[in-house]
């Protein structure tokens, strides 16, 4: 497989990079993402509980990924989130390499996060916050297309679309996320100019992550159809359809206030989804490629089968 | 560039074929696609906005063409528009036209007819499910459209990216990518997903001979990432440029409009006077989302050459 910047960037041997899903992006995920050669990526609210002290969950979820694994990971930061400061101070501490952040103004902590020596990968859905990003001093751009599952850019430009006006508008590398989980994703995305991928359904649908057995099999049994965004006026969010969305989808259409909205869907549902398997009361944060991941396999395995495939690819094109 | 089962299927030399854009896919546009070595299609109405007048329109642009080019070109139908209505398609039929696109309906109603008469038909379908159905009904190939594209879109918003895998596994006809592709980078990505060729239109309309207003062309080069939008959600969903109008529907959709005041929202003529008349302002004009990547007009075989001529760089890139 071709070598890019990506790989150079954060000492890595594939340009394969696991999303830091919030809930669900766990130590042991991580690990066996880097350990295949890709990099893993820790959320600092994995596998805790509403109660949990949020900091010590993050250095305790370092450990754990540090005692499995010698190779490089990182850590996702959502820029906005309370206790930001504290978190970063621990990232620092424990001696991690790289973050990617997302949700925020790059501007805030990409400077202390580079001082202290870590790599800044920052999220962007459009071309101006690209720019913003490089303006700031971030090392690269993971350039999120509407397909992503969660939390989506207003302006819902698909992937196919977005990396390669990114790519147009950047000197600096980007990895594209957002519809991608097999070879031919893979290889599509760098045919538009990114220099990698990130994934993150296709990573929750492993043995490593610590997504609940149901929701695994949810992603598993999901059709091309199975996702929907709501909140479009407010926080767009895309997920597996269940009630909860169903109930969400209604109150967008009779036009709900943002206090209304943030009222009913709060961080719980999201959490009791995923964690704890609440398929049709919780909120399943889902990729609009979740139809054509059909099987729950090991982590590793999704780096090397991606890797494998890529020359299969790349050699039918020629 | 590579030999594609749609390139035996329908007679070109390069997998590209020009979408039937409704009022401006005309005869001078499809001669040039076709000249190039891909497939140009004719629109009944191009040139026309009163469908009182479609069936002489239709038999003089194909006419037009076949005095400009000696390559084969298509027309394409939108069963929405000519219903159970035969009359149209015996003009393909006597006129000697091999390659009829189809869409905005069910396959069920003229492949049939059109297959016994020796004329190709590629339907264009948005799901898998749809995929399976034209597939089953017997058309030669299916035109994946994705989210992506301008004009009328599908409800389920599948885009480009996890579209075209899902329907690739799914059938064992061609599948063509359409929606998000205007270069030689989406066109390879398109490929690498398992797509066997690609439609495009609003890059076709940014050229000299689409009859397009100039208008309409100008604002399709200045647009950016985040310059189209979706309306119609839940009656008719359109792709266009961003304008006083679509912020009008916009606001009557925010207000909990009925279906069927949003159906009147925009009204039919809007789209002749923003594409032909070239009010980009009060009228609808339809783009895809791809349009932040359309810099120039050019001519339309310059289109087709340019992508045949990026893409084996592409590919020895990868």
């Amino acid at each position: 497989m071709k070598r890019t910047r990506i790989c150079e960037l954060l000492g890595i041997e594939y340009p394969v990079i696991q999303g830091g899903m919030t809930w669900i992006a766990n130590a042991e995920l991580a690990a066996a993402v880097s350990s295949a050669g890709g990099l893993g990526i820790i959320s600092p609210n994995a596998v805790m509980r509403l109660e949990d002290d949020l900091v010590a969950n993050l250095r305790s979820q370092i450990r754990t990924a540090k005692s499995l694994t010698d190779k490089p990971f990182g850590v996702n930061l959502v820029v906005q989130i309370p206790g930001i400061e504290e978190l970063i101070g621990v990232v620092i501490e424990e001696g991690i390499n790289v973050v990617t952040t997302a949700a925020g103004n790059p501007a805030i902590y990409t400077p202390r996060l580079k001082e202290a020596g870590i790599t800044v990968l920052h999220l962007v859905a459009s071309v101006r916050q690209a720019r913003g990003a490089e303006r700031s001093g971030v090392d690269a751009v993971i350039a999120e297309g509407f397909e992503a599952g969660g939390h989506n850019g207003f302006d819902e430009l698909p992937t196919l679309v977005l990396v390669p006006q990114v790519v147009d508008a950047v000197s600096i590398p980007v990895v594209a996320a957002g519809g991608i989980a097999d070879a031919r994703g893979f290889v599509a995305a760098l045919a538009l100019g990114a220099e990698g991928v990130q994934m993150g359904t296709r990573f929750v649908a492993t043995h490593e992550c610590v997504a609940h057995q149901s929701f695994k099999d949810g992603i598993v049994a999901a059709t091309d159809t199975g996702t929907m965004v709501t909140g479009r006026r407010l926080a767009p969010t895309r997920g597996l359809k269940n009630e909860f969305l169903a109930k969400v989808a209604e109150m967008d259409r009779q036009g709900a206030t943002a206090e209304e909205l943030l009222a009913f869907i709060g961080f719980a549902p999201s959490r009791i989804g995923q964690l704890e398997g609440k398929m049709e009361e919780g909120e399943l944060y889902c990729g609009a490629i979740a139809g054509v991941i059909n099987e729950i396999v090991s982590a590793g395995d999704v780096v090397r089968s991606i890797v494998e495939g890529y020359s299969r690819v790349v050699t039918s094109l020629k | 560039m590579k030999k594609t089962r749609v390139c035996e299927l329908l007679g070109i030399e390069y997998p590209i074929i020009q979408g039937g854009m409704s009022l401006i896919a005309n005869a001078e546009l499809a001669a040039a696609v076709s000249n190039a070595g891909g497939l140009g299609i004719i629109s009944p109405n191009a040139g026309e906005p009163d469908w009182g007048k479609v069936a002489k329109n239709l038999r003089s642009q194909i006419r037009k063409a076949r005095s400009l080019t000696d390559k084969p070109f298509g027309v394409n139908f939108s069963i929405a528009l000519i219903g159970e209505d035969r009359s149209l398609i015996d003009i393909v039929i006597e006129e000697g036209i091999r390659v009829v696109t189809m869409g905005a309906g069910s396959p069920a109603l003229h492949t049939g007819y059109l297959k016994e008469h020796g004329v190709r038909v590629l339907h264009v379908v948005a799901s898998v499910r749809h995929a399976k159905g034209a597939e089953r009904n017997g058309v030669d190939a299916v035109i994946a459209e994705g989210y992506e594209s301008g004009g009328i879109n599908s409800p389920d918003e599948l885009t480009t990216f996890v579209l075209i895998p899902q329907v690739v596994d799914a059938v064992s006809i061609p599948v063509l990518a359409a929606g998000g592709i205007c270069d030689a980078r989406g066109f390879a990505a398109a490929l690498a997903l398992g797509a066997e060729g690609v439609q495009m239109g609003t890059r076709f309309i940014a050229t000299h001979e689409c009859i397009a207003n100039q208008n309409y062309k100008n604002a399709i080069i200045a647009a950016s990432d985040t310059s189209t939008v979706i309306t119609g959600r839940g009656s008719v969903p359109i792709r266009g440029l961003k304008s006083e109008l679509t912020k009008h529907v916009q606001e009557t959709e925010n207000a909990g409009a009925s279906s069927e005041k949003l159906l009147t929202v925009p009204s039919p003529e809007s789209a002749d006077a923003a594409m032909q008349q070239g009010d980009t302002v009060h009228g609808q004009a339809m783009c895809g989302a791809v349009a932040g990547m359309i810099d120039e007009i050019v001519s339309a075989g310059d289109v087709v050459r340019s992508i045949v001529e990026g893409y084996d760089r592409i590919v020895a890139g990868l």
